[in-house]
C-alpha cells in the first residue's frame, strides 16, 4: 500500500520524535469507541450499514424477519432471551473488519495527502490499517476453483495451505508447479476489490456534504485520483500487465530480480508468479550489513526507480521496505507493482523534462517560472503566496542535492531526512500540492525513496545512476 | 413389481431432467406443471402422482444436489480443519452442487427451507432440513461444541445459512464470489457467537 506516513514517522530520527504531531492513544481509542460500539436496536440498522454494503443489510434483514416469524407463538420469555442472543451476534457481526476495512483504505490514501483535510481528521484516517480478513483453507479452495477452474491441490504440484505473507487485500502462498518452478500464489479476498470502490463512492457520498473545507474541488479531484490509483492496486490483472513491463525494463546485470507472471494460474483476483528469495528489510538490516553491502542495495533501490521513471514513463509510488527482497547473491528483489502509476505526455512533458532543465539552468527565474506553471498560480497567487513559492522551492532544492552532489551521498545523514520531514509537514500545512494530484504522487514518491535510503543508512552515487539512466533520453549538455 | 419401481424412478428422474430445462431456460415462474406435463408426454394429472407441485420439483432437485454435496463435503474434509472450516465446506460444496438450479433457489427457499423446524411442508423438505441440522450438530461435536446450546443455536444458524442462500440466489457479483465473502463472514460470526454465548 502506497502512502504510510506511520513508516516515515517510524524512520524519523528519535529526537525529532517530538514535533511530529501526535494523536494520543486514548483518545484514538475513544473515536474506535464510537466508531464501532454504536448502539444496535434495529432502527438504526440502516444507518449503520451504510457504507456496510449489501451483505451485511441482507443478514440483518434475514435476521430481524425470521425472529419475528419463528418466535410469534413462543412464549415471551424466550423470544426475549433469543433477541438477547441476537443482539451479541449483530455486535460481533458490526465489529468486523472487511466492510469497514475498506473505508479505511481510501482513508489511508487521503491520509496521505494531508492537505485535504482537517488534521484530526486525517491523523484518525492515517492510523487506521486496512486488512483483509485471513482466509481458511476451505475458503481458499472454493476462491481457488472459481478462478482457476480446479482445486489448488489438483492445480499445483505443492500448495501450503498456510500462507506465507500478507498481502494489503489478501495473502501470498508458495506452491510448485506441475512444471517444478517454485511460485508465490497472491490471492485477493473475494469481491473485496469490488466492495471497496463501493464504498469509496459511499464514502465521497457521505463526505460531500461535509464541505469539510473550501478546498473542495481539488479534494473531490483527488478522490478520482485515489480511486485511479486504488483500482490499479486491486486488479490483479494491471498488476500483472505492470509487472511484466517492469521486467522488461532491467537487463540480466543490473542486478535487479522482477518475478515472471505465470498467466495459466493467474486472474484479476489470483496473480501467481515466480518466487522470489531474499531477506524482507527488517531480516537483512538486523544481519548488520556492511557499509558496502547497504550502498549496493541503496544504489539498486535508486536505479529501479529512476529505470521506470525514464524509460517507462512510469511512476513508481510505492517505496514501501517490503516491496525488496534483499538476496544473498547481491540481487535486489523488486516484487510489488500495484503502485505503478504512468504520465501522461503533459505531466511527462512538465515532472521530468521541464523540471530537469528547471534545476540544472543556474538561472533562478527558471526555477520560479517552473514552480508557477506546476502549481498553475497566477502572477497575483505569485506574488501573494511567497510561502508557498518558498517550500516548493526548498523541496527542488531538497530533492536534487543528492543530483548536484559528486560521488556518494548520503542518505543516511539524519539532518538530511529530518530536513525533508520538516519540509513534508510545512507542505502539507500551506496545503502546497493540491493543484495537480500528480505532485502529491511525485513528492509521496520522493520522500518515501529519501525514507527507505535512510533507514538503510545507505550512501548512494545519485548523480552518476541518474545520468546513466537519463543518458539514453538526450537531454544531457 | 421391481420394474414398476424401477420404472417409476426412471420416469420421475425424466421429470426432474426437463423441469430443469424449462425452469432455466424459461424461468421458474412462467414455467407450469402443465408445460412440465406436455413435455415430458403425460397428462397433467399423471405427473400429480409424481409431484404435487412445480414447487416440489424444484425441492427434489435440490435435494438431489444436495445429496450430490454431501458426498463432496465428506471427500473434502481436512484433518485438523476448524470448526469455521468445516462449516463453510459444508455450505460452500452445497453451493457449488445447487449451482445449476441457483436461478430458481428462491422457491426453494420459501417452499421448503423458510425455518429449521421439522414439523411442517411435505416429506422431502423436512428431510432436507432434518440433514441439514443433523450434519451441522454432528460438526459442531466433532469440535466438541456444548451440544446443551445446540437448541438455541439452530435458529442463529439457519438465518445465517438461508441469508447466504438467499443472498447467493440473488447474486450478480462476478462467479459469485459476494456469495464466498458473506459466507465467510456469516460463518465467523455464528462461531464468534458460540465462543462468547457460553
Ligand atoms: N514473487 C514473490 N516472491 C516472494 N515473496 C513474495 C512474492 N510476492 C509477494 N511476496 C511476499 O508477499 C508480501 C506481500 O506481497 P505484495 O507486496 O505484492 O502484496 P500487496 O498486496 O501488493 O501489498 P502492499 O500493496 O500492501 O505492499 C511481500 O511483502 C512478500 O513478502
Amino acid at each position: 500500500m502506497a502512502p504510510n506516513i506511520a513508516e516515515l514517522i517510524a524512520a524519523l530520527p528519535e529526537d525529532t520524535l517530538d514535533d511530529v504531531p501526535q494523536i494520543s492513544d486514548d483518545r484514538l481509542h475513544a473515536i474506535f469507541e464510537q466508531l464501532s460500539t454504536r448502539p444496535v436496536p434495529v432502527g438504526s440498522f440502516q444507518r449503520l450499514w451504510a457504507i456496510g454494503g449489501l451483505q451485511a443489510k441482507l443478514t440483518f434483514a434475514y435476521l430481524a424477519y425470521y425472529v419475528r416469524t419463528w418466535f410469534h407463538s413462543s412464549d415471551n420469555k424466550e423470544q426475549q432471551l433469543i433477541e438477547t442472543n441476537l443482539r451479541a451476534a449483530f455486535k460481533t457481526l458490526q465489529t468486523m473488519g472487511y466492510l469497514r476495512g475498506a473505508v479505511m483504505k481510501v482513508g489511508q490514501i487521503l491520509a496521505a495527502s494531508p492537505e485535504i483535510l482537517p488534521d484530526q481528521f486525517a491523523e484518525l484516517l492515517e492510523k487506521l490499517h486496512f486488512e483483509a480478513p485471513p482466509m481458511h483453507y476451505s475458503l481458499l479452495r472454493e476462491h481457488v476453483e472459481n478462478e482457476l477452474g480446479d482445486d489448488p491441490g489438483e492445480i499445483f504440484d505443492d500448495f501450503e495451505t498456510e500462507s506465507f505473507a500478507a498481502a494489503s487485500l489478501g495473502q501470498v502462498h508458495r506452491a510448485r508447479l506441475r512444471s517444478g518452478e517454485s511460485v508465490a500464489v497472491k490471492i485477493q479476498y473475494p469481491g473485496i476489490a469490488r466492495t471497496i470502490r463501493t464504498d469509496i463512492a459511499n464514502l465521497r457520498r457521505l463526505l460531500f456534504p461535509l464541505r469539510i473545507s473550501k478546498d473542495w474541488d481539488s479534494l473531490n479531484a483527488q478522490f478520482g485520483e485515489a480511486q485511479a490509483v486504488l483500482e490499479s492496486e486491486t486488479d490483479y490483472e494491471q498488476e500483472s500487465a505492470s509487472l511484466k513491463e517492469a521486467r522488461a525494463a532491467f537487463r540480466e546485470d543490473d542486478g535487479i530480480v522482477v518475478p515472471r507472471v505465470y498467466d495459466q494460474y493467474s486472474t484479476r483476483r489470483i496473480l501467481t508468479m515466480e518466487l522470489v528469495d531474499g531477506d524482507d528489510y527488517k531480516k537483512f538490516l538486523a544481519s548488520n550489513p556492511s557499509q558496502e553491502v547497504r550502498n549496493r542495495f541503496g544504489e539498486l533501490i535508486l536505479r529501479t526507480g529512476m529505470r521506470l521513471y525514464f524509460s517507462h514513463r512510469l511512476l513508481y509510488s510505492d517505496f514501501h521496505p517490503g516491496n525488496f527482497l534483499f538476496r544473498e547473491d547481491g540481487r535486489l528483489g523488486f516484487i510489488d507493482f500495484g503502485g505503478l502509476r504512468r504520465f501522461n505526455d503533459e505531466e511527462w512533458a512538465l515532472m521530468a523534462r521541464d523540471g530537469y532543465f528547471a534545476m540544472t539552468t543556474s538561472n533562478r527565474q527558471d526555477l520560479l517560472d517552473y514552480i508557477q506553471r506546476s502549481l498553475m498560480f497566477s502572477d497575483q497567487e505569485m506574488e501573494a503566496r511567497p510561502d508557498v513559492v518558498g517550500v516548493v522551492e526548498e523541496w527542488a532544492n531538497y530533492y536534487w542535492q543528492p543530483l548536484r552532489f559528486d560521488g556518494r551521498f548520503d542518505y543516511g545523514d539524519p539532518d538530511y531526512f529530518r530536513l525533508g520531514a520538516s519540509l513534508w509537514k510545512k507542505a502539507a500545512k500551506l496545503r502546497v500540492l493540491r493543484q495537480r494530484p500528480v505532485n502529491i504522487f511525485a513528492h509521496r514518491c520522493n520522500f518515501e525513496l529519501c525514507a527507505l535510503l535512510y533507514r538503510l543508512r545507505a550512501q548512494v552515487e545519485c548523480r552518476r545512476i541518474y545520468e546513466e539512466e537519463i543518458e539514453a533520453l538526450g537531454w544531457l549538455v | 413389481m421391481r420394474i414398476t419401481a424401477e420404472a417409476k424412478q426412471e420416469t420421475r428422474s425424466r421429470i426432474l431432467e426437463i423441469s430443469k430445462r424449462l425452469f432455466r431456460d424459461h424461468g421458474f415462474e412462467e414455467t407450469t406443471v402443465r408445460d412440465i406435463a406436455r413435455e415430458v408426454g403425460m397428462a397433467t394429472g399423471t405427473l400429480f402422482n409424481y409431484f404435487r407441485s412445480k414447487e416440489e420439483v424444484a425441492i427434489a432437485l435440490a435435494e438431489e444436489a444436495l445429496e450430490k454435496a454431501r458426498l463432496q463435503f465428506r471427500r473434502k474434509r481436512h484433518q485438523g480443519a476448524t470448526l469455521q472450516e468445516d462449516l463453510f465446506l459444508h455450505v460452500s460444496t452445497q453451493l457449488r452442487a445447487l449451482r445449476p438450479i441457483r436461478q430458481f433457489i428462491n422457491p426453494v427457499i420459501e417452499s421448503a427451507l423458510a425455518t429449521p423446524f421439522p414439523e411442517s411442508g411435505s416429506e422431502s423438505s423436512r428431510r432436507m432440513r432434518t440433514e441439514q441440522i443433523e450434519t451441522v450438530s454432528s460438526v459442531l461435536n466433532e469440535h466438541t461444541v456444548d451440544p446443551e446450546r445446540w437448541s438455541m443455536t439452530v435458529p442463529i444458524y439457519w438465518s445465517l445459512y438461508v441469508g447466504v442462500l438467499a443472498f447467493w440466489g440473488h447474486d450478480s457479483s462476478p462467479k459469485q464470489e459476494d456469495s464466498l465473502a458473506m459466507l465467510d463472514q456469516s460463518i465467523n460470526m455464528f462461531v464468534a457467537w458460540l465462543e462468547t454465548a457460553g
